[in-house]
């Protein structure tokens, strides 16, 4: 197992910058998950630290062996592919050995390490089938037992499950999850997947455009994301957010939309101060936002009224669209309230778990 | 109900006959060829033709009794055989470079070989080999070959490696293995339906090639369709020994075919798709 470090890394094709000036360091035996839309440049990354990409500038280290200018096959890293890349003429069995096969280790060896392996994936039974004879979720298992019987430095994911169906992909997750957790290998997972990013990394990092958008704990980030982009990228439904304009009511600071208006909690009113009269971006979660007031109305709850668009009933919970004074957000409620369309209802936002994003940086005030 | 079925009857009934008919057009020179060399001399140019005549096999007597049939199979052999592992050695990797680093001059430059009228090269080629020292050897008659094979099979076989997923060479490269090593192990494997269809073709092709080895060899290296334009004499014209001739010189061709006809046909499709 391995600490990985990418120092000041830059990559571009042609005028295009993929990869920015990116700098990070993994921990021996983290799981980080590198999450972001299409194009931000995550695989672009990843192939870089495989040595399938050619770096433009900067530095990649493996247990502070510098691999920037090293061959893929010199740098001791397995990467379990998206289409998963198995060999196709090669069955099952011959999949897996092939890398023990070219470091010349014993066919008794060989033998033994791909039955473990095997076993421990449960494609025991798939060793003489070829790769087409096998199912989405079967390819994957070999792809990850390839990767494992070579006992690699670094695991590399690149979104290795977005080709299963989504009863196989909650089913995998928790087997390289566990993998993981018994191999303890430091491992690099690339997805676009926002949930499969908060379920399996030990620390995530949300890129946009080539850029580390921010780097934390799943729960760091969905509790206060960086910025509007973090803010909006992570959580499903996502933060709703919404314009509103800071004013000052009596002394007290208040974030207001047409005659909608939101008390906004003490602890949060200094940084907001010189937003005054400004307008900023007010991100609440559908979670924080409720059709009651709670036990006695608690503090850092601002009402106001809300038309009621869509209901969408999920069995353990209800999501509600919500419309009001031309502002639309998301509300996520108990399942048992009767609430319907075209309904007209007091909500509660429960302010003390608001954030604050200037408008034009977008970047996190408070 | 049975109207319809009757009309369908007679479709497939007409469907069938005109394709008889085609494969007969195609087939009957073939039969011709087999029918006259069986015939005595009498009546082998006879019009019309004596279908009851006794066939004989005098002809192919006299085939092997002419003395050299069997040292020009040897060098047909050696020829199309030599062509092809080379043909293959230099067309490959070629084909691999050119289909992963997609350059359209490159794939100019392939289908403008491909494109130019090759007897404009005989004469010239007479002369260097002469100078050379090539003329009326096997590695004269083996380049000749060449010439036309390698940008034919650069041209079928990039469709092929195309269609060989990159990440399965970078699961490899990552799993221990060389570029060399990947693309002999793991490439040309998934190829092997291109390479049986361009062996396949270049056997037909260097098999049957006539002009080229009627100017560049001689005595030593004269391959078989040369031997058999040796029976058209200057004043004598011997159907039946040129029909022997010509059958002895078309067998191996109609075997190797019908032993890969099943990657025959397949890489003419795809190549044909590409």
């Amino acid at each position: 197992m391995a600490r990985v470090k990418i120092d000041k890394v830059t990559k571009k094709f042609g005028k295009v910058e993929a990869v920015k000036d990116f700098s990070l360091e993994i921990q021996d035996g983290e799981f980080i998950v590198l999450v972001g839309p299409s194009g931000c440049g995550k695989t672009t990354l990843l192939r870089m630290v495989a040595g399938l990409e050619t770096v433009t500038s900067g530095r990649i280290f493996i247990e502070d062996a510098e691999v920037t200018h090293v061959r893929p096959k010199k740098r001791d890293i397995a990467m379990v592919f998206q289409n998963y890349a198995l060999y196709p003429h090669m069955n099952v069995y011959s999949n897996l050995a092939f890398a023990l096969k070219l470091r010349r280790i014993p066919k008794a060896q060989i033998k033994e390490i791909v039955k473990k392996t095997a076993d421990l994936l449960g494609i025991g039974d798939f060793l003489n089938r070829l790769p087409n004879q096998l199912s989405g979720g079967q390819k994957q298992r070999v792809a990850l037992g390839r990767a494992i019987v070579r006992q690699p430095k670094v695991f590399l994911f690149d979104e290795p499950l977005s080709n299963l169906d989504a009863k196989l992909r909650v089913s995998m997750r928790a087997e390289i999850l566990d993998i993981h957790q018994r191999l303890n290998n430091t491992s690099i997972y690339v997805t676009h997947d926002q949930l499969e990013a908060m379920t399996m990394g030990t620390r995530i990092i949300i890129m946009k455009d080539g850029v580390i958008q921010q780097n934390g704990s799943p729960k760091e980030i969905y509790n206060n994301p960086a910025n509007k982009f973090v803010a909006g990228f992570i959580g499903s439904p996502a933060m709703n957010l919404m314009p509103f304009v800071i004013k000052e009511d009596g002394g007290k600071l208040i974030a207001t939309s047409g005659d909608m208006a939101l008390a906004v909690p003490a602890e949060k009113e200094t940084p907001l101060r010189s937003y005054v009269n400004q307008e900023v971006c007010l991100g609440l979660r559908p979670e924080h936002i409720s059709n009651s007031a709670g036990n006695g109305g608690e503090q850092g709850k601002s009402s106001f009224m809300a038309f009621v668009r869509l209901v969408e009933p999920l069995g353990s919970e209800q999501l509600i669209h919500l419309e009001a004074r031309n502002q639309r957000f998301i509300a996520r409620i108990d399942p048992r309230s009767t609430i319907s369309y075209g309904d007209s209802l007091d909500f509660y936002a429960d302010m003390n778990f608001a954030a604050f994003f200037d408008s034009a940086t977008e970047a996190r005030i408070v | 109900m049975r109207q319809y079925q009757t009309i369908r009857t007679i479709s497939r009934l007409l469907f069938y006959a005109i394709l008889l008919f085609i494969v007969g057009v195609f087939f009957f020179p073939f039969l011709w060829v087999i029918y006259t060399s069986l015939q005595s001399p009498i009546t082998a140019g006879a019009v019309p033709p004596d279908l009851l005549a006794t066939p004989t096999l005098d002809n192919f007597r006299q085939v092997f009794e002419q003395g050299q049939f069997f040292r020009c199979l040897l060098n047909s052999t050696v020829v199309v055989l030599l062509t092809l592992v080379a043909n293959l050695i230099i067309s490959l990797p070629a084909a691999y470079v050119i289909a992963r680093n997609r350059q359209n001059w490159m794939m100019f430059l392939v289908l403008f070989l491909q494109m130019a009228p090759w007897i404009c090269l005989l004469l010239p080629w007479y002369i260097i080999f002469k100078k050379l020292g090539l003329y009326d050897t096997y590695f004269g008659l083996v380049l000749s070959n060449l010439t036309f094979m390698i940008p034919f099979t650069v041209w079928l076989m990039l469709g092929f490696f195309e269609d060989v997923p990159v990440e399965v060479e970078e699961a490899a490269w990552l799993d221990g293995c060389s570029h060399m090593g990947t693309f002999i192990r793991i490439v040309v494997p998934l190829v092997k339906g291109g390479i049986i269809t361009i062996s396949t073709l270049g056997f037909m092709f260097c098999w049957n090639i006539f002009l080229f080895p009627l100017v560049l060899s001689g005595y030593e290296t004269k391959t078989l369709p040369v031997f058999v334009y040796g029976f058209l004499a200057d004043n004598q014209l011997d159907f039946g020994p040129l029909a022997a001739a010509a059958l002895l010189a078309m067998a191996p061709v109609i075997v190797f075919v019908l032993l890969n006809q099943k990657y025959f046909r397949q890489g003419i499709a795809f190549g044909g798709g590409k």
